[in-house]
């Protein structure tokens, strides 16, 4: 594949409640479907440390998930005290961020990673907009989820359920899949989706 | 009804074809849980130890396709040089053992009550010509033995599963490592018969 440059691997995990609403299946012939290649794969439990470090944990980044709680509240400060208990923006973004903990550990997940033309991009069309309920019909948390910001702070789970993780970037996988899979990791990518070698063709 | 497990494991007919999704899918709508789960390249070591060469298997896979000779009036002396059930099965053996390591496959455990002949079931029957339709073979496929057998390889049939509780456990133990399988509960617990009842303050986790 060295002689195609946009060929790209991302990586994907199926979080515990994709795994327990039985859409493993249906999330994965969304991706073989559209002609991704399945490169590696496997069903885990996180440990807390491999959640926690999932994400950057920096103040800078816990400070920014308090200012986007504000401002799905449009800011108003009662409500937040209301809901969540604290208006602090770093206090928010640990409480968000510990809570994001107890989601990817909340039960077993697929790790996967994914490998085709452009396929981060592609992946992230396929799975939508992190807020399910703004995500488009036709992708993954459009057509399986309803779950909200707000929704999720009212019924005591902080973080929304999102059903996949998703890559934001060819570096980011790369990072990713370091991080998920470690000395396990073992490319296998060197087949063919024989229903798409049509696309690698010369003419 | 006990709460078996059994495997499953997608062959790459099924990788290469972009079915594992479709796969998956027909037995997470049976209500039955993914409880291990692995994609992983094999060897041939892996796919002798996985074809174990006891007698009664042999005969059962020499017998299959004696049987789909005969109706198709094909005599085996000419096909494969054989008529004794147990040298045609221990071809067939060789075939599949190489081909268990043709290509990365799809290594699974499934659990539920009566697992092993419910998977059985979806699966449908060995030849997917033969398969009825509305099984993951019936919907598939179209290999029989006679086709495959004269271009010297195993059936493309998409999986193998465990035949029996016994070879259920003893491919467990030789696909995966007792640590990755794991112990959970989906949210149809309570409706597929593995909980008893779901009551109203217990919310299922």
């Amino acid at each position: 594949m060295e002689k195609f440059p946009s060929i790209e691997k991302t990586f994907v995990m199926i979080k515990p409640d994709g795994v327990k609403r039985g859409l493993i299946g249906e999330i994965f012939s969304r991706f073989e479907r559209i002609g991704l290649k399945l490169v590696a794969a496997r069903m885990i439990i996180a440990t807390e440390e491999q959640a926690r470090n999932n994400y950057p944990g920096t103040d800078e980044w816990l400070i920014n998930l308090g200012e986007k709680t504000h401002s799905n509240y449009n800011n108003d400060l009662a409500a937040i005290e209301a809901d969540m208990g604290i208006t602090d923006k770093l206090k928010i973004g640990h409480k968000i961020h510990d809570s994001l903990v107890k989601y990817l550990t909340d039960g077993p997940i697929i790790i996967s990673v994914w490998e085709g033309n452009h396929a981060v991009q592609v992946v992230r069309k396929l799975a939508g907009k992190t807020d399910p309920t703004l995500a488009d019909v036709g992708s993954i948390r459009g057509d399986f989820g309803f779950d909200t910001p707000q929704f999720a702070v009212k019924s005591g789970r902080i973080v929304f359920r999102t059903l996949v993780h998703i890559s934001d970037s060819p570096s980011e996988a790369e990072r990713e899949i370091k991080h998920w899979f470690g000395e396990k990791y073992e490319y296998l990518g060197e087949y063919d989706r024989i229903d798409y070698t049509g696309m690698f063709e010369m003419w | 009804m006990k709460i078996e497990k059994t495997v499953v494991i997608i062959k790459h007919d099924g990788v290469a074809r972009g079915l594992m999704g479709q796969i998956i899918k027909r037995f997470e709508r049976a209500g039955l849980k993914l409880v291990a789960l692995e994609f992983l390249q094999s060897s041939t070591d892996m796919g002798a130890a996985h074809y174990v060469a006891n007698e009664k298997w042999l005969k059962t896979v020499g017998n299959r396709t004696l049987e789909d000779y005969k109706t198709k009036g094909l005599d085996p002396m000419v096909q494969l040089g054989t008529d004794d059930p147990i040298r045609i099965g221990t071809i067939i053996r060789e075939w599949l053992i190489e081909y268990m390591a043709y290509g990365p496959v799809l290594a699974m455990v499934w659990e539920g009550p009566g697992a092993v002949s419910i998977v059985r079931k979806l699966i449908g029957d060995t030849r997917p010509a033969m398969a009825l339709p509305g099984t993951i073979r019936g919907d598939f496929g179209l290999d029989s033995p006679d086709l495959a057998n004269s271009q010297k390889r195993p059936m493309y049939n998409l999986i193998h599963a465990s035949g029996e509780i016994l070879e259920a456990e003893q491919e467990m133990e030789l696909w995966f490592d007792k640590s990755e399988i794991i112990d959970y509960k989906t949210y149809s617990n309570h409706y597929t018969g593995v909980e008893k009842k779901m009551t109203k303050d217990k919310k299922p986790s």
